[in-house]
């Protein structure tokens, strides 16, 4: 894969252009990193919005039908439900692990089999979110896809 | 997902035969009898389906989810022996207690499935 940069003066926002005989895997991954890199949610703290770029997001999660956003160390809401966010935020390497949560798994250190057959993800800030066995194999994918 | 589900099945019921034979040896058997292999992949096939069903719940207990896989199985196995007339050669106790033994063992095989799925999991996060 080549690549090629030009600067262009006449440009408002920086444009990326993809060309590719064949839509390879590897062009799917450049495509979804892209589309991720300005990817960022609207969300409500304190009576004040706030625009949420998603590589800052450490993970969602619904509790009483409200959605909860959270930073490395701050907590926000937002209007939009779980399921649209995982929508959203499946190109931007976000993964559904239990039937109330979605992670960024660039945020993920490790997952852990607790005593009482739970499983535990342990993230870069330290934070522990429980995860369903069911969706696993949906975080093997997304690993996998992300590192090639 | 369909030839990790055959392989379970293939792999439970090939479990059963083995509990099932020590047992016979015990009752000085000395063999068995096709209907009843095939007996047995039926009886894992329902009992699989069920458990799988059953893992489409999150349950906030864990003790609650096993009990119930437990009863689930066991009642089927004790179901099915009624069915296919176990009981003219086992007793229902050793029949119940044979399925626990068998879901132990299966119970036993799934823990290291699900130590082998985190490694993998965890390996790739390494790797990033």
């Amino acid at each position: 894969m080549r690549l090629i940069m030009k600067e262009r003066q006449d440009l408002e926002h920086p444009e990326v252009t993809i060309e590719y005989r064949d839509l390879t895997e590897n062009v799917k991954r450049v495509s979804d990193f892209v589309r991720s890199v300005d990817q960022s949610i609207i969300c409500r703290k304190n009576d004040e919005d706030f625009s949420i770029p998603a590589s800052d997001i450490f993970y969602v999660e619904s509790v009483d039908k409200k959605a909860f956003v959270y930073g490395e160390s701050e907590v926000y809401q937002t209007g939009m439900r779980l399921i649209e966010l995982e929508e959203v935020l499946s190109h931007a390497g976000f993964v559904r692990v239990s039937k109330s949560a979605i992670l960024n798994v660039e945020k993920l250190k490790g997952v852990k089999n607790l005593a009482n057959s739970k499983l535990e993800a342990l993230l870069i800030n330290d934070e522990r979110i429980c995860v369903s066995r069911k969706y696993l194999k949906d975080i093997r994918e997304v690993l996998m896809r992300r590192n090639g | 997902m369909m030839k990790k589900a055959i392989l379970n099945v293939f792999a439970m019921t090939g479990i059963t035969l083995v509990v099932l034979s020590l047992v016979a040896l015990c009752y000085n058997a000395s063999f068995l009898c096709l209907e009843t292999v095939f007996q047995a992949l039926g009886l894992n096939l329902l009992i699989y389906l069920g458990i799988m069903f059953i893992n489409t719940i999150e349950f906030r207990f864990y003790l609650l989810e096993t009990g119930l896989k437990l009863v689930y199985s066991i009642a089927l196995v004790l179901i099915a022996g009624k069915i296919f007339g176990w009981y003219q050669n086992l007793s229902a106790p050793v029949l119940g207690g044979m399925a626990l033994v068998i879901l132990l063992l299966c119970g036993y095989l799934d823990m290291l499935s699900l130590r082998n799925e985190i490694k993998e999991i965890n390996d790739l996060i390494g790797e990033k």
